[in-house]
């Protein structure tokens, strides 16, 4: 049994978020291979995380055969020369008290590869290619006197200066102006093409890794979903929410103008997924077996919720939504109050004649006045409980009430829901639900790429 | 029809070291009722100056010139006290990052409630009906009014900024960036509300936007703006298949959607608003640049019905 609110007094640890939950992909030298995916899904994660700037949990990062993910910082820092990274936000990347030559030059003389003087002709030179010029001129400029599309390019100088072979690109152009995108692109693919560079390439936009990635991996919630050749998969998408994504993406072409279909809602908190299938719940084709999660329910409760006639019976019937749980395959409802049981509380009253009656022995000068207080209390905790149990049956019945309200209500679920339903029941001051468990489909080869769908 | 909403000659000034900074330089359009036009440029061209001076919330020191008619109201002339009545009431909007616009230490209810009384003296239960129904509107059930901001997720947080913005059922919303912070399918999401609420609530929109792709799904009429500047306003469809100013040429090639055959983009830098170059401002990147334009201001020219530019050669893009 879960309950929130004791389980944060007494845990020790926070919750724990499988922010990337079991990636595999390789990467061959000289390919761009895109991430992509909603923000949560881990894309950036993943990114760190090969590039140990992230500890991965488990698991294993392997650079060029070698496995590097148990690598000393020491070890690991001469290998960093030939793994890069550029990030989505240049003004943040970039120092704001070093000019723009001093942070291109930097990571030479950081690694000890060359003099001051050589660090600064380098950094001249990959200005140039990079497109910043005049360099000379640039070079004693601070990154506030730049616009953002130069910013990107001294990023991504300094990011190739040190020639790795090897550059996360973490959404290089997102923050950009649209008029300029392509002209990052374009330099990235220049780059690539003069240095043989291999690019994992983070993105959440489909159109940008159709134009520069060979292969993609979408990923969602921590998972990659659907993994393969880039054209296969925008030619033909099979994943349900690689379909959704594409279908999403605004359209500048007039024409296709449309009201969309779309999934429902929005990515669920990564520290509770749901289960089976993570992309179910706002899958348009989901089947019973795809899975089921506690937010289902709650999602049921909430459209419910927006009708006033049914929002009263399921407040009244069910009670408040701080007293539900949902806890992997069941969901439980709180009936009542918190109250102690009526036995306990006979017990209770018992103890407390029996402390007054020695008490008042002991002590025969208040003696009286203390056993009159303590046949009161007797008396005052009977009447409590024998109000409590009229109570406890009457919260009896209302369990029962809430019971079929439940199951009513989870049938007229949709049918993933309401078909995983094994069993509505009472125990104790709890109506529990049970449902089917589910398991996750895994990665399913489909017309040469991997696709995690049971569809398939 | 009459226009609900008509700018004139409308310049915005801010104050800098260097000098005036001209954020808006001689902005004129017109908003019909239940129409939705979008303003599109890059960053810095002064399409969000223009949306804070229709609503009155410049920052101080800023200097307006012009004229803003809401229904022959001029909106430029009120005082920051009737401003304050108007905007909520007959102007809302909707910013790019709803999680930086509501209160985090007040509930839900408290900001429909502010919102409502602050413009009617109505019973708060009136009120509150109306929070209700204009959440349910959302999407979003009452049962979830004395929650924080911090307890919805990004879209849910934009539907109750919608939400609080039709509340008192304005005649004009404008979305300033509404989905930038979104992902692509919650974007999607709330586009397909904002085309809901043209229709049921016969409400015009201003849409201020750096993605055509958005004004494609939702316009019906587009401005492109180039430093403070319009250079082209016309039918969103005629603008998208038959744009005459070089400028809006480059920004719908630029655009990298799914059907893009090649990278595109316009090369240069926006320029300085403080010292914008003489004549076309967009000279110094045109790719079609002549003499005349550099020495020239380019007159508003209609070339088909509705369909203005700016621009010497406008006959030989047609």
């Amino acid at each position: 049994m879960k309950l929130p609110a004791l389980q944060r007094l007494l845990m020790r640890e926070p919750p724990v978020v499988h922010a990337v939950d079991g990636v595999s992909f390789t990467l061959p030298p000289g390919q761009i291979f895109g991430l992509v995916g909603e923000s949560g899904c881990g894309k950036t994660t993943v990114g760190r995380t090969v590039l140990r700037l992230v500890e991965p949990t488990s698991g294993a990062v392997r650079f060029e055969g070698k496995d590097i993910t148990h690598l000393k910082e020491s070890e690991i820092r001469p290998l960093r020369r030939s793994m890069q990274i550029i990030f989505q936000d240049p003004h943040a990347s970039l120092n704001p008290a070093m000019t723009i030559g001093q942070s291109i030059a930097d990571p030479l003389i950081v690694h000890g590869l060359a003099s001051e003087e050589e660090a600064k002709a380098r950094a001249l030179e990959v200005m140039m290619e990079a497109g910043l010029s005049p360099a000379e001129q640039l070079y004693t400029k601070y990154p506030a006197d730049l616009s953002g599309g130069q910013k990107q390019r001294a990023a991504i100088a300094r990011a190739v200066i040190l020639r790795p072979k090897f550059i996360v690109a973490d959404e290089p152009v997102a923050m950009l102006d649209m008029s300029i995108r392509a002209r990052i692109l374009e330099l990235m693919l220049e780059l690539k093409d003069k240095y043989d560079l291999t690019y994992l390439f983070i993105t959440h936009d489909l159109a940008t890794a159709k134009f520069i990635c060979d292969r993609i991996a979408i990923m969602y919630l921590g998972r990659i979903v659907e993994v393969g050749d880039a054209k296969a998969i925008f030619n033909d998408p099979k994943h349900p929410y690689t379909q959704a994504l594409l279908a999403a993406i605004p359209s500048p072409d007039p024409d296709a103008r449309r009201l969309k279909t779309l999934p429902k809602g929005e990515v669920p908190d990564a520290v509770s997924p749901p289960a089976g299938c993570r992309f179910h719940p706002r899958c348009p084709v989901a089947t019973p077996t795809c899975g089921w999660e506690p937010q289902d329910v709650f999602d049921l409760l909430d459209q419910r919720a927006l009708n006033e006639d049914l929002a009263r019976r399921d407040e009244a019937v069910l009670g408040p939504r701080s007293q539900m749980w949902g806890d992997g395959p069941t969901l439980r409802i709180r009936i009542g109050g918190i109250g102690i049981p009526l036995r306990q509380r006979r017990s209770l009253s018992a103890l407390v004649l029996l402390a007054t009656g020695v008490y008042a022995l002991l002590h025969p000068l208040v003696g009286l006045g203390v056993l009159v207080s303590g046949v009161s209390a007797l008396v005052i905790t009977e009447a409590l409980a024998r109000w409590h149990s009229t109570r406890n049956s009457r919260r009896r019945g209302d369990a029962v009430r809430a019971r079929e309200h439940l199951a009513e209500v989870l049938r007229t679920a949709p049918e993933p829901l309401a078909k995983a339903v094994r069993r509505v029941e009472i125990e104790g001051d709890w109506v529990v639900a049970e449902f089917a468990p589910t398991a996750d489909p895994g990665l399913r080869k489909v017309e040469g790429r991997e696709v995690r769908c049971v569809l398939y | 029809m009459q226009p609900l909403l008509e700018v004139r000659d409308l310049r915005v000034l801010f104050r800098t070291k260097r000098g005036p900074l001209r954020a808006v330089d001689g902005v004129t359009f017109d908003l019909a009722p239940a129409e939705t036009m979008g303003v599109v440029g890059e960053t810095g061209c002064g399409k969000s100056s223009l949306g804070k001076a229709i609503l009155g919330i410049l920052p101080p020191g800023t200097r307006l010139e012009g004229s803003i008619l809401l229904d022959g109201r001029d909106l430029a002339a009120l005082s920051r006290e009737e401003l304050r009545q108007v905007r909520g009431k007959d102007v809302a909007l909707i910013f790019q990052d709803p999680t930086t616009r509501l209160d985090p230490l007040m509930t839900i209810r408290d900001h429909f409630l502010e919102t409502i009384l602050s413009h009617e003296k109505i019973a708060r239960q009136v009120a509150l009906e109306r929070a209700k129904k204009a959440l349910a509107s959302m999407g979003i059930p009452e049962s979830r009014l004395d929650n924080y901001p911090h307890e919805f997720s990004g879209g849910m947080r934009q539907r109750i900024m919608i939400a609080m913005a039709l509340v008192m059922n304005p005649r004009l919303l404008i979305a300033d960036e509404p989905t930038t912070s979104l992902d692509v399918i919650v974007e999607a999401q709330i586009l397909n509300i904002l085309e809901d609420l043209k229709r049921v609530y016969k409400m015009s929109l201003l849409l201020i936007t750096h993605n055509l792709g958005i004004v494609a799904e939702v316009c019906d009429r587009v401005a492109v703006m180039y430093a403070g500047e319009f250079v082209e306003l016309g039918p969103m469809r005629e603008v998208f298949k038959h744009p005459i100013h070089p400028y809006t040429r480059g920004l719908l090639a630029s655009i990298i959607h799914l059907e893009s055959k090649e990278l595109n983009s316009i090369d240069g830098l926006p320029p300085d608003l403080v010292s914008p170059p003489p004549a076309c401002r967009f000279h110094p990147r045109c790719a079609y640049v002549q003499d005349v334009c550099r020495t020239k201001d380019p007159e508003w020219v209609e070339y088909t019905p509705g369909h203005f530019a700016a621009c010497h050669f406008g006959r030989d893009f047609l």
